[in-house]
């Protein structure tokens, strides 16, 4: 199949642009991912690999936001927390922006695998057949990964509900 | 609260109960997480940007020329191997044998030995220019010309 760089980054922007949101959470941060993404595949004169292979672009963004996120130094968001809070208790506003935030903390901690598999899984809905090919890994790897991946964040995010509540 | 919409899971061994109903929402909140329209168009110009035009076009676009390029050069080495290569006179014995001679002594043996055993004028004349390899084929085809005429002036 023979594509254009043109077409081939047009139908992917919003597709690369929203998995490195979901994980990094931050726009700006979110964009530099995907432009590192797209350079990334434009470097490596796959083109047509990757048209084919959505579920790639998706696994490569997703890897790169995690990279991201594990660099990242402690930033606070200014923008846009006021408007979103519109509508809703202020208390529960807080606690649920510092469960996002304790998410994506309980993200850097897990080892690379295993948060590359929770984001594909829970944040892309990628079914486990896919991921396993996508990784190399069976199945059962998977699943594990996915298990242990749970586990962490449970204990990390429900000792950070705990802080909260106080 | 809501509870969210499960991904495709494919029946795992899912420890259900490990997240509280505020982690599971936070969950989905990231996934409901989405670019705007300006971010898609600020990161395709960016994009576009970033990487050279003439480099956009698809590799197989990028490198068409170059193989029409090897492709044509290729098919005529082909056709000038079957049409010239098979049909290419042997050269006499002695100038096969004594391929470290100057192109000289070689021209020299094969305007000998054809003026003596065949005299046809124009062939003895190509075969020496054939093998003269770039030589000034003028004075070659001249000396020939000329020593294969005092040849014939002589037989008479």
């Amino acid at each position: 199949m023979s594509v254009s760089w043109e077409e081939f980054v047009t139908k992917h922007a919003q597709a690369v642009l929203d998995s490195a949101l979901r994980v990094v959470a931050i726009p700006a941060d979110a964009e530099d991912v995907a432009q590192e993404v797209f350079l990334e595949i434009f470097r490596s004169k796959r083109l047509s690999e990757f048209a084919d292979q959505p579920a790639l672009i998706r696994k490569m963004a997703n890897r790169r936001a995690l990279d991201r996120l594990r660099k990242r130094k402690p930033t606070s968001e200014l923008d846009g927390r006021e408007l979103d809070s519109q509508g809703h208790d202020p208390s529960e506003y807080a606690i649920a922006a510092e469960l996002d935030k304790r998410l994506r903390d309980g993200l850097t901690f897990l080892p690379m695998r295993e948060a590359e598999v929770f984001c594909l899984i829970t944040f892309e809905g990628c079914s486990v057949s896919e991921i396993a090919e996508l990784l190399n890994i069976s199945q059962g790897a998977v699943a594990k990964s996915l298990c242990k991946a749970r586990g962490r964040l449970s204990t990390t995010l429900g000792i950070a509900r705990t802080e909260v509540r106080q | 609260m809501n509870e969210p919409d499960q991904p495709n899971r494919n029946s795992l061994p899912w420890p259900e109960a490990a997240f509280s109903a505020e982690l599971e929402a936070a969950i989905v909140r990231a996934r409901q997480r989405v670019a705007s329209p300006e971010m898609v168009e600020r990161l395709t110009a960016n994009v576009l940007r970033l990487t050279p035009p003439d480099e956009h076009r698809s590799f197989a676009a990028r490198h068409l020329n170059t193989v029409w390029i090897w492709g044509g050069a290729i098919a005529a080495a082909i056709v000038l191997f079957f049409s010239y290569g098979f049909r290419q006179p042997q050269l006499p014995k002695v100038v096969q044998e004594n391929t470290s001679l100057s192109s000289i002594t070689k021209i020299s043996l094969v305007r000998f030995s054809y003026s003596k055993i065949d005299e046809d004028l124009e062939r003895a004349e190509a075969k020496a220019m054939e093998v003269s390899e770039g030589l000034e084929l003028a004075i070659i085809r001249f000396e020939i010309r000329e020593s294969l005429e005092r040849f014939y002036n002589w037989s008479e």
